[in-house]
């Protein structure tokens, strides 16, 4: 998957809340130049509005605003947290963060079918949750 | 009704919907159901009409169940549950 590179992936210990967890893992696509500083605030602004559409699944979350709310270039982030977070009206707690910042609505696509391949197997996901470094979490992706 | 049309939302109508639009795809074939378009769009095109069955995920299907028969997900990712949604959907 060339969309995720190895150091747009990592493993932090906590976030204060979802908001906080949500500027970490947008961070190292701030950081590389892929996405405008906005594009963080935009996706909490989405959520706040339209509630936590982000949330797809027990302890996955898959934070994403549109092309127009700050995308430079499309790239993919991954962030494992050690401890859980909690989302506002949802039972699901969410420990690891898949961001995507989409360039144009076509270019993400290829990526976003491998990862949900790669999240439909429960023993894989499974194994990423339990990842303890980010070389191992980034091979989970990349080696499908 | 008889189901012709799902269209799958989310807020942002990109990623999360998608997703969902793949998987409806998925389980519709693992379910031989045939001849049902399926398409994903953002929150503001839910409306009557609009389709004959709606899949979202589960905290926005309040917002769905206005607009006519729908469907809400706990897991996006998850084919049993996709499927035995679908299944009660359709009837089957």
């Amino acid at each position: 998957m060339d969309l995720l590179k190895k150091e747009n992936v990592q493993i932090l210990n906590r976030a204060e809340d979802w908001k906080d967890a949500i500027r970490k893992s947008v961070m190292p696509l701030e950081n590389g130049g892929y996405v405008e500083p906005r594009y963080k605030e935009e996706i909490i602004s989405n959520v706040e509005k339209m509630g936590s559409y982000i949330v797809i699944a027990p302890y996955i979350a898959l934070p994403h605003a549109r092309p127009e709310q700050g995308v430079i270039k499309s790239q993919i982030a991954v962030t494992l947290f050690k401890d859980a977070i909690e989302f506002e009206n949802k039972d699901n707690p969410v420990r690891l963060f898949i961001v995507l910042a989409a360039a144009d609505n076509n270019r993400h696509l290829e990526a976003l079918v491998v990862i949900s391949e790669l999240l439909q197997d429960e023993r894989i996901v499974q194994k990423i949750l339990n990842a303890e470094n980010e070389e191992e979490l980034y091979e989970y992706f990349v080696s499908e | 009704m008889e189901i012709k049309k799902i269209l799958c939302f989310c807020g942002s109508g990109l990623g999360t919907s998608f997703l969902m639009e793949m998987n409806v795809k998925k389980a519709l074939v693992n379910l031989g159901i045939n001849d049902v378009e399926v398409e994903h769009s953002t929150i503001d095109d839910v409306m009557p009409g609009a389709a004959d069955l709606f899949v979202c995920g589960a905290d926005l299907l309040a917002n769905a169940e206005k607009a006519g028969k729908a469907i809400g997900l706990n897991n996006m990712v998850s084919m049993p549950e996709m499927e035995s949604k679908l299944k009660e959907a359709f009837g089957l």
